[in-house]
C-alpha cells in the first residue's frame, strides 16, 4: 500500500538524516593532544575570528593543545552562552565573557572559579579595576583580556571650518563638559545655522547605554549601585545623578546632542562627518569613513567636580565553563591569552587598551605610541571607574539604559530615576531570598 | 449615474487604492535597495535630513554585494539555507498534510487530545522552549548538523492546522463518490485531495519556506560550525560590537529576499488558475 | 469534507503518528519542561513564589496592559487590511498579476531587516515619513521615541510585513470559492456588499478561523520589532510581555520568571482561540 510506504519512507529518512549527520559531528581528540572549544564573538576576517588565528596557532605549537573556536556576532553571544549553560552543556570549555556578565555567570554556576589556576602574583599583574571586575564574592571567575577607555574625539575639519580653536588641555587641566557644549553649539551655529544639514554638536557613541552614560554621574561623584549590588535606592535618586541627567537632557533640548539615533547608528554620524564632538574610545579612530580629520583628547570633567573625573572601563574576559571536561587545558589557554605571549600578540594586533600594568607602563613610556593609546593608558591607570558589580546586571542595565533613553526623550528626570529605583527593587526581590 | 459610470468610478477607486498599496509596499524595499548600492559614508551623510539624495546614491557602487560574496562567502549560508529549507518543505508538507487528512476525515479515540496537542504546539514562543529543546537536540546528537535544523521543524502544528482548515472545505460528495467506487484511502488522498488542494500545498510550502528562511534563533544555537550556518546568522554577523556594516546588511537582505521572490513568481499561476475545490465535478 | 468522520481502527493513528511524535518530542516535551519551571524554586522545590514575585512587579502589569492594547489594535487591523488586500488582488483587472507580486514583496524581507528599514524611515530627524509630513506643515513626530506614537509605529512596522503574509491565506481561500457561486449571485441581482457578507465571508469560514487563530498567536508572541526599534521604551510604552519573557530568559537568566510569563501568555492565547472557535462554529449553526 502506497501510503504505508510513504509514511515508512518519511520516518526512516528523517531518522537516517538525524543519525548520519549526528555521527559526523564529534571530533575525535587524540589523548595526548586535547582539543578545547572556545566560544566567542566577532565574526569575519577583520573581527576576532581573523585576528586570533595566529595566536591560536602559536598556542598549539607551544602546548600541543588545539583550540576550536566558535565565533558569533556580539548580540548573539549572550543567547548562545545562556542556552548552552542553562541546559548544562559540556560541549565547550572556554567562553569570552563581557565584563558585566561575570558576576551573573559566577553566581549562576556557569563559570568555574579560577583561583586554583592563578597565583596572587599572576593576579597582581593586572590593574586593580580590571582584576576586581572578574571577581564575585571573593572568587575570581574570569581573567581580563584587555580593557577599554573613554576619550573625547572631535572633528578637526569641522572645527576649523567653524573657526573654533580648542583650548589647551591635559590630564590635569581637562576641558569641562560645559566648555565642550558651548563650543559644540558655536560650531553648529556656524556650520548649520538652520539645522538643515543635521549636524550634531556633542554626543556619546554608546548613547543610552550605561557603559558610557554612567560616566556622567560618576564624574560628579555618583556611584553605580549599592555596596551589596541589590539596590539603587540612595544611589541613583541622588544629587549627582539628578544633576548629570538634567545637564544631559538640557544638552538634548538645546539641540546640541541628538535624539532618535541609537547607539548602533550614532557612531556612523561622527564617522561620516556629521558630528563635531563625540565621547568614544580607542576603537573610534578606525571607524572613520569620510575624509575629515579627527583628533582626540582627555575625557572632560564637570565644572566644580575637577577632582572627580571618572571614565568608563571594562571589556572582555575569559572564563571556564563549569561543565567543561578539559579545565586544565582551558586554564592554560586563558593564562596564555591574558598574561602570556598570546596576550602580547593580542595587544599588538588588536590595539585595545591593556589590563596588564607592565603593558600600560610600556605605552606611557613609549614615544611612538599614539596619542589615543597614551590617553587610554593614563585613564586606565588613574580614572577608570568600574562598572556596577551585581548578579542582576541584566535587570540593572535594562532599567537604567531605558532611564537614560527616556530622559533623552524628555521624561522628567526625578520621576524617571525614582521609577528606576522602584523597578529595580521589584526585579531583584526574587533574588534576595 | 448609469451603471457604466458607476463601474468606471469603482474601477478608478480600485486603481487608486491599489496604487497606494503598491507604493507603501514598495517604498521601503526601494530604500533598502538604494542603501545597498552606496557606501556607508554616503548612506549616513545623505540619509537625514531626507531628500532625493537619500534615495539616489551619489555614486552607485556594487562593492557591498562583491564584499559579502567574496570576503564573507555569503553563498555558503545561502546554499545551506536552501538545503535546510527544501528538505523541510518536502517532509513538512508530506507529514503535516497526512496528519491533517486524518484529523479531518477520521473519527478515532483520543483525537481531541491529539488535536489539542497540535494546536498548543504553535502557541508557545520558540524562545521559551529553546533551552530544553537544545538539550533534546544535544542528546539526539543533532547539534551542529543539518538534521538539527530540519527535523524539529518538520512537524509544525500551524501547518497541520492550515491543512485541516482547508481540507474541511472539500465537498463531502467528492469523497463519498470515490468511496462508493471502491477507491482506497491512499488513492483518495493522492488522487482526489492532493490535486484539488494544490493552492494549499503551495501556501503550506511557502509558509514552511519563510519560517525556515527567516529562522534565526534555532540555527544560531544548533549550527555552530561556520560550514552549516544559515542566512540570517550570516547577516547578523555584520553587526559587530562597536560598528554595524549597515550597507552589507541591506545588500545581504536583498539577496536573501530575492530568492523567495523568484519562487513566488512561478507559483503565481497556480494561485490564479489553481484547480479549485468546486470546479472539480465528482 | 468536514462532515465525513470515518471510523477505522488503526489507520488514523498511523497517519497522525509522524506529526504527533515529532511534535511531542520537539515541542510538547520542551513546553512541559518550561511550564514546570514556573512552579519550581531555584533549588527545585515546588512553589508559587515565582508568580508571587511576578504579580508584585509593576513592570509585569504595565507590560500586560501594553500587550492587550497592542493586540486589540493589531489583530483587527491586520485581518481587515489583509482581507481587503486579498479581495482587491482577487479582481480581474489589467496588470493585477504584477500588483499581486508587489504586494507579496514585504513578506520576503525578514522582520528584523524590515524593522531596521522602517526605523530609518520613521526617524524623528527628518526621516522620510517626517519629511513628507513636513511638506504639509506637520512638525516632526517622534514615531519611535514618543510614548504616544511608539506602539502605533510598532503596529505599522509589523503590519507592513504581516498583512502581505495573511493576505496569502485569504487569497488561497478566495481561490477555493467556485466562480459559479458569484455568477448565480450576480444573476439574482445581489450587490457587492450583500455578496460579500452573504456569500464570500461565510464561504471563507474555515480560512478565517485559521487566519484568526494563527494571527492571534503570532501577534501575542511577536517582539522582534520592539527588541530592535524601541527596546520596550519610551517609558515602557512598547514593552510587550513576550519581550519581557525573552529578557527574563536571555538577559536576566531568570528562567522561572520567563516560564511564568509564557504560561500566562499561553493561557491568554488559548482562551482567545477557544472563544474564536466557539464564535465561528456557532455562526454556522
Amino acid at each position: 500500500m502506497k501510503y504505508r510506504k510513504m509514511v515508512a519512507f518519511g520516518l526512516t529518512a528523517v531518522m537516517a538524516a538525524g543519525m548520519t549527520s549526528g555521527m559526523t559531528m564529534t571530533g575525535f581528540a587524540e589523548e595526548d593532544k586535547p582539543t578545547i572549544r572556545w566560544v566567542s564573538q566577532g565574526v569575519g576576517e577583520t573581527g576576532w575570528e581573523g585576528l586570533t588565528v595566529p595566536i591560536l596557532e602559536k598556542f598549539e605549537e607551544e602546548t600541543g593543545i588545539h583550540v576550536e573556536a566558535e565565533f558569533y556576532s556580539f548580540n548573539d553571544l549572550f543567547e548562545v552562552i545562556e542556552t548552552k549553560c542553562a541546559s548544562g552543556n559540556a560541549d565547550f570549555d572556554v567562553m569570552s565573557v563581557d565584563v558585566t556578565y561575570v558576576s551573573k555567570y559566577g553566581s549562576s554556576g556557569y563559570l568555574e572559579p579560577l583561583d586554583p589556576y592563578f597565583t596572587d602574583e599572576d593576579k597582581a599583574k593586572w590593574d586593580e579595576a580590571s582584576y576586581t571586575a572578574g571577581v564575585w564574592e571573593d572568587t575570581m571567575y574570569a581573567a581580563p583580556e584587555n580593557t577599554s577607555c573613554q576619550e573625547l574625539y572631535y572633528n578637526k575639519t569641522l572645527l576649523e571650518e567653524a573657526g573654533i580653536e580648542l583650548p589647551e588641555n591635559d590630564a590635569e587641566h581637562r576641558l569641562t563638559y560645559e566648555q565642550v557644549a558651548d563650543m559644540a553649539k558655536q560650531a553648529q551655529e556656524a556650520l548649520d545655522p538652520d539645522g538643515s544639514k543635521g549636524i550634531i554638536g556633542l554626543d556619546f557613541q554608546q548613547v543610552s547605554r550605561i557603559y558610557q552614560m554612567n560616566m556622567l554621574p560618576n564624574s560628579m561623584g555618583g556611584a553605580n549601585i549599592s555596596e551589596d549590588g541589590y539596590s539603587l535606592d540612595g544611589v541613583v535618586n541622588t544629587e549627582p545623578w539628578i544633576k548629570a541627567m538634567t545637564w544631559y537632557q538640557g544638552l538634548v533640548n538645546d539641540g546640541i546632542a541628538s535624539r532618535g539615533y541609537d547607539a548602533d547608528q550614532l557612531g556612523d554620524m561622527f564617522y561620516s562627518g556629521k558630528m563635531v564632538f563625540m565621547v568614544g574610545g580607542t576603537w573610534t579612530r578606525n571607524g572613520m569613513t569620510c575624509d575629515d580629520e579627527i583628533d582626540c583628547t582627555y575625557a572632560p570633567c564637570f565644572e566644580g567636580y575637577e577632582d572627580k573625573v571618572a571614565t568608563s572601563t571594562g571589556s572582555w574576559y575569559f572564563g571556564i565553563n563549569s561543565q567543561s571536561e578539559n579545565k586544565d587545558a582551558a586554564a592554560e589557554f586563558i593564562k596564555y591569552f591574558t598574561l602570556g605571549e598570546g596576550s602580547d600578540m593580542w595587544l599588538s594586533i588588536n590595539g585595545d587598551v591593556p589590563s596588564r600594568l607592565d603593558k600600560q607602563e610600556e605605552i606611557a613610556n613609549d614615544e611612538n605610541a599614539t596619542k589615543d593609546m597614551k590617553i587610554a593608558a593614563y585613564e586606565a591607570a588613574n580614572t577608570a571607574y568600574p562598572r556596577a558589580v551585581t548578579p542582576v546586571f541584566g535587570e540593572y542595565s535594562t532599567i537604567l539604559d531605558q532611564a537614560w533613553e527616556d530622559v533623552r526623550n524628555g521624561a522628567d528626570v526625578e520621576d524617571t530615576l525614582n521609577y528606576a529605583v522602584e523597578q529595580f527593587d521589584s526585579a531583584v526581590a526574587s533574588y534576595k531570598q | 449615474m448609469t451603471i457604466k459610470e458607476k463601474s468606471v468610478i469603482s474601477k478608478i477607486v480600485l486603481y487608486v487604492v491599489l496604487f497606494i498599496m503598491v507604493v507603501v509596499s514598495l517604498f521601503p524595499i526601494v530604500y533598502c535597495l538604494s542603501a545597498s548600492l552606496r557606501t556607508q559614508e554616503d548612506l549616513f551623510q545623505n540619509m537625514f535630513p531626507f531628500s532625493f539624495k537619500a534615495l539616489i546614491p551619489a555614486k552607485i557602487t556594487f562593492e557591498n554585494y562583491v564584499i559579502i560574496f567574496t570576503k564573507y562567502s555569503f553563498w555558503r549560508p545561502v546554499l545551506n539555507t536552501v538545503i535546510v529549507t527544501v528538505v523541510t518543505i518536502f517532509f513538512g508538507c508530506m507529514v503535516n498534510s497526512i496528519a491533517g487528512f486524518a484529523f479531518t476525515c477520521f473519527e478515532f479515540k483520543g483525537k481531541k487530545l491529539l488535536y489539542a496537542l497540535v494546536l498548543i504546539s504553535f502557541m508557545v514562543p520558540f524562545e521559551s522552549i529553546a533551552i530544553p529543546l537544545y538539550d533534546v537536540a544535544n542528546k539526539m546528537k543533532m547539534v551542529d548538523t543539518y538534521a538539527g535544523m530540519i527535523v524539529p521543524a518538520i512537524a509544525d502544528g500551524l501547518v497541520a492546522f492550515l491543512f485541516i482548515q482547508f481540507f474541511k472545505d472539500i465537498p463531502v460528495a467528492l469523497i463519498e463518490a470515490a468511496r462508493v467506487d471502491g477507491a482506497s484511502w491512499p488513492r483518495i488522498f493522492l488522487g482526489i485531495i492532493m490535486p484539488i488542494s494544490v493552492p494549499i500545498f503551495i501556501t503550506a510550502g511557502l509558509m514552511i519556506f519563510m519560517n525556515q528562511w527567516n529562522s534565526y534563533m534555532w540555527p544560531l544555537l544548533v549550527a555552530r560550525s561556520k560550514e552549516i550556518r544559515t542566512i540570517q546568522i550570516a547577516i547578523s554577523a555584520f553587526s559587530g560590537e562597536r560598528a554595524i556594516q549597515w550597507t552589507y546588511i541591506f545588500a545581504a537582505s536583498l539577496v536573501s529576499a530575492a530568492i523567495p521572490i523568484c519562487l513566488f513568481l512561478p507559483f503565481q499561476k497556480y494561485f490564479v488558475e489553481g484547480i479549485t475545490a468546486g470546479s472539480v465535478k465528482g | 469534507m468536514g462532515g465525513i468522520h470515518i471510523k477505522n481502527k488503526w489507520l488514523p493513528y498511523v497517519l497522525v503518528a509522524p506529526t504527533v511524535v515529532l511534535i511531542c518530542v520537539f515541542k510538547i516535551y520542551p513546553i512541559i519542561i518550561s511550564v514546570v519551571q514556573a512552579f519550581l524554586s531555584k533549588d527545585g522545590a515546588v512553589t508559587l513564589d515565582n508568580y508571587k514575585f511576578l504579580f508584585a512587579d509593576k513592570t509585569f502589569w504595565n507590560s500586560l496592559k501594553v500587550t492587550l492594547k497592542f493586540n486589540l489594535m493589531i489583530i483587527p487591523i491586520q485581518i481587515i487590511v489583509s482581507f481587503i488586500m486579498a479581495m482587491l488582488v482577487n479582481t480581474h483587472i489589467k496588470g493585477i498579476e504584477s500588483i499581486r507580486t508587489i504586494l507579496y514583496l514585504p513578506f520576503c524581507v525578514s522582520l528584523s531587516v524590515s524593522t531596521v528599514i522602517w526605523q530609518m524611515l520613521l526617524n524623528v530627524n527628518n526621516g522620510v515619513v517626517n519629511s513628507i509630513l513636513g511638506t504639509f506643515g506637520v512638525k516632526p513626530i517622534g514615531f519611535l521615541i514618543d510614548k504616544n506614537w511608539a506602539l502605533l509605529s510598532i503596529i505599522l512596522i509589523s503590519s507592513w510585513r504581516g498583512c502581505a503574509y495573511w493576505m496569502m491565506f485569504f487569497l488561497a481561500g478566495l481561490k477555493g470559492i467556485d466562480l459559479s457561486v458569484y455568477e448565480s449571485a450576480k444573476m439574482d441581482g445581489s450587490g457587492f456588499f450583500s455578496t460579500l457578507f452573504r456569500i464570500t465571508i461565510p464561504l471563507l469560514k474555515n480560512t478565517s478561523l485559521f487566519v484568526l487563530v494563527a494571527n492571534t498567536t503570532a501577534n501575542f508572541l511577536l517582539f522582534a520589532p520592539v527588541q530592535i526599534a524601541t527596546e520596550g521604551g519610551p517609558q515602557g510604552s512598547t514593552n510587550l510581555l513576550m519581550y519581557e519573557a525573552y529578557k527574563s530568559a536571555f538577559v536576566y537568566s531568570n528562567r522561572q520568571r520567563q516560564a511564568c510569563i509564557v504560561t500566562i501568555l499561553l493561557v491568554i492565547v488559548v482562551g482567545i482561540c477557544v472563544i474564536q472557535n466557539k464564535f465561528m462554529t456557532e455562526k454556522e449553526a
